[in-house]
């Protein structure tokens, strides 16, 4: 068990560190920072004088070994335009994009978890049937063509709520609807296949058979088992979310951490653009690894070390 | 007189697929006293699983349903009974142990708490009582260190061991009737024996009745006191196990008799019925007709029907029946 949780987060930094490197290298094909601070008319000198003060000077190996190395220390360094360390700007606009998606984890979660045994209790009854359709839409269209036609209907035609900007809960309901409408579907598309799966294994037989609530068969003993498949997509679903907060952020112009990296990439501003996305790959691998973990709290077999090889 | 603990009249269940209706079971009677070892045998798709799962009304609602007929039980119809009805009869008088035990148990469940909650079903035992009960439970059916057992998880256990704790499970609240739905076909032939006996022993003990649903014709033999054999989703030959293994009387019987290898005899191959269960059969002919040995073209004319051919000796066939009028004109 100890060597479990070793390995999955040893396993975990060795992914952040790739991750984080290849967005180092990437981010630096787009263009120089430099021209785009000081525009076209820059003299020679002041070019110089730039970018030696941001380090852009020397060589790649060796901005790459100062910014890892300042990773390591905590010192995220500075912004290129704000001229403030970039956890600050960070921090300001955590708040809509947690606001967000917390709400938008656990309302997909709970509801698509429902869903999908609601699904596969009433199998190829009407409710059954109209869940599946709902999911066909929900997975084929994606969340920023809803995005665009929830701002059709509700702002423009019917003027009910703001497409866009931060204030009160209304502002939030539009990016809600569009960013959970697809993990929804996929979510309860799969508790149902896991769970008519399990449900057609004979310890259901068996559980029925003790003469126990039908309730308590499809939850202690159905969807008990029908949980792992979904936890695992749940922990993929996280990082689906959040990509696609940077499209739906954009869309409704909600200030959080979507808007700000996508602006950081586009100003070529390296630091900022690094600590977002430091910050959202250590979420991910971290929520993969607590996933990976609660299997072994979950699941006798892993905690036997049974299938713990892969 | 012994008094029928279950009483089965004319059950038909049926199976719907692609606007299909397959009737599984097309009306079957039988009737098991207290204390009765009864045999259910046929060949794959004959039927009797359903028998079995129609008892105990455990029949997948979306595709299957009990068309018409009476399950009767201590006296009370079955079929008539509302879910929460059924419940209670459902591991208090009936129990039911499944063909395979790798799939019987809920791999993330100890074994203790998957046996507790058999208990605690129909008793509202305290919890230290209820652990005592499980534990004698599991020294039932011989599983050793009982005590330590309770914590384990079914993967720790061989499909043996898995089994016994299904029967455990199925015994919990000492039911009237088990039903034993091939319980050792997926097991190694030494365990599946031993495992039987271990049953019977129990039946003993308990004066519970046992009905074995099975296709192996030694374990009947060997154990059962009575049999119905069944054939494309009717009983063609029902009676006492020893009127039957001395003068089997279906064809059908006679070739599952024969299927059996024996030790005496030296057999170059086993035999073996030609053809398999059709899918579906014509209205007004014997079920068994394509695979019949001894069919005249009367059996294509009209079915025949469950007749008493000796006293408590039933059988479904034409030409045994003729067979018996002559011996009786004589």
């Amino acid at each position: 068990m100890i060597r479990y949780v070793v390995v999955r987060t040893i396993r975990a930094l060795a992914t952040i560190w790739l991750v984080w490197s290849l967005v180092f290298f990437l981010s630096r094909l787009t263009g120089d920072p430099v021209k785009w601070i000081l525009g076209e008319f820059a003299t020679k000198e002041s070019y110089e004088t730039v970018a030696s003060s941001l380090h852009l000077d020397l060589p790649l190996w060796e901005q790459y070994m100062r910014t890892l190395s300042g990773l390591v220390r905590g010192d995220m360094g500075m912004s290129y335009y704000h001229r403030r360390p970039v956890a600050d700007l960070f921090l300001q606009r955590l708040g809509p994009t947690m606001a967000l998606q917390s709400v938008v984890i656990v309302a997909t979660s709970a509801i698509g978890i429902l869903f999908g045994v609601v699904a596969a209790v009433k199998h190829d009854k009407l409710v059954d049937k109209a869940i599946r359709f709902f999911t066909i839409v929900g997975c084929t269209i994606p969340n920023f063509v809803f995005a665009v036609l929830l701002i059709f209907l509700f702002c423009l035609k019917l003027k009910w709520l703001p497409s866009g900007n931060i204030g009160s809960f209304r502002h939030y309901v539009l990016p809600f609807i569009s960013l959970s409408i697809g993990p929804i579907a996929s979510i309860s598309r799969l508790t149902r296949s896991a769970m008519l799966d399990t449900l057609s294994q004979e310890y259901i037989d068996v559980a029925r058979m003790k003469g126990i609530s039908e309730s308590a068969v499809i939850i202690k003993h159905g969807l008990r088992n029908a949980l792992f498949p979904v936890v695992t997509v749940l922990g993929g679903q996280i990082v689906t979310l959040v990509g696609g907060a940077f499209v739906v952020e954009s869309v409704f112009s909600l200030p959080g951490i979507g808007t700000l990296s996508v602006t950081a990439a586009q100003t070529r501003d390296f630091p900022l653009l690094q600590y977002c996305v430091f910050i959202m790959i250590a979420t991910f691998t971290f929520v993969n690894l607590l996933v990976d973990l609660s299997y072994a709290a979950l699941d006798p077999r892993i905690r036997d070390g049974e299938w713990a090889t892969n | 007189m012994m008094v029928n603990l279950l009483e089965i009249r004319n059950l038909h269940t049926c199976y719907h697929a692609q606007n299909q209706v397959v009737r599984a079971v097309d009306g079957v009677d039988l009737h098991i006293r207290q204390g009765d070892f009864y045999a259910l045998v046929g060949e794959s798709g004959c039927g009797k699983s359903t028998v079995a799962r129609s008892i105990a009304r455990i029949i997948d609602p979306s595709y299957a349903y009990i068309e018409q007929g009476e399950i009767l039980f201590e006296g009370n119809d079955l079929v008539k009974l509302n879910p929460r009805q059924m419940r209670a009869v459902r591991g208090l008088k009936i129990g039911m142990v499944f063909q395979n035990p790798m799939t019987s148990l809920n791999p993330v469940v100890s074994i203790g708490k998957q046996l507790l909650e058999a208990i605690q079903a129909h008793t509202r035992l305290p919890r230290k009582q209820a652990m005592d009960k499980a534990i004698s439970l599991l020294e039932l059916v011989k599983i050793p260190d009982p005590a330590q057992r309770m914590q384990s998880y079914p993967h720790q256990l061989s499909g043996g061991m898995q089994q016994r704790v299904v029967i455990a499970i199925a015994l919990a609240n000492d039911p009237k009737l088990l039903i034993a739905d091939e319980p050792t076909t997926a097991l190694d032939v030494s365990v599946q024996e031993q495992i039987l006996k271990e049953i019977d022993d129990i039946r003993k003990q308990r004066d519970m009745s046992i009905l074995l649903i099975t296709h192996n014709m030694g374990i009947v033999a060997q154990m059962c006191n009575r049999v119905a054999v069944m054939y494309g989703g009717v009983i063609v030959e029902d009676g006492f196990s020893a009127d039957i293994f001395s003068e089997p009387l279906h064809p059908y019987t006679q070739g599952l008799m024969a299927c059996m290898p024996s030790i005496e005899e030296e057999k170059e191959e086993l035999h073996v019925i030609p053809g398999t269960v059709p899918k579906h059969f014509e209205p007004g002919e014997c079920r068994f007709l394509h695979r019949c040995p001894i069919a005249t073209p009367d059996c294509g004319q009209r079915e025949p029907g469950l007749e008493e051919f000796k006293e408590n000796h039933f059988v479904r066939c034409h030409n045994v029946n003729i067979r018996r009028l002559q011996e009786e004109a004589r």
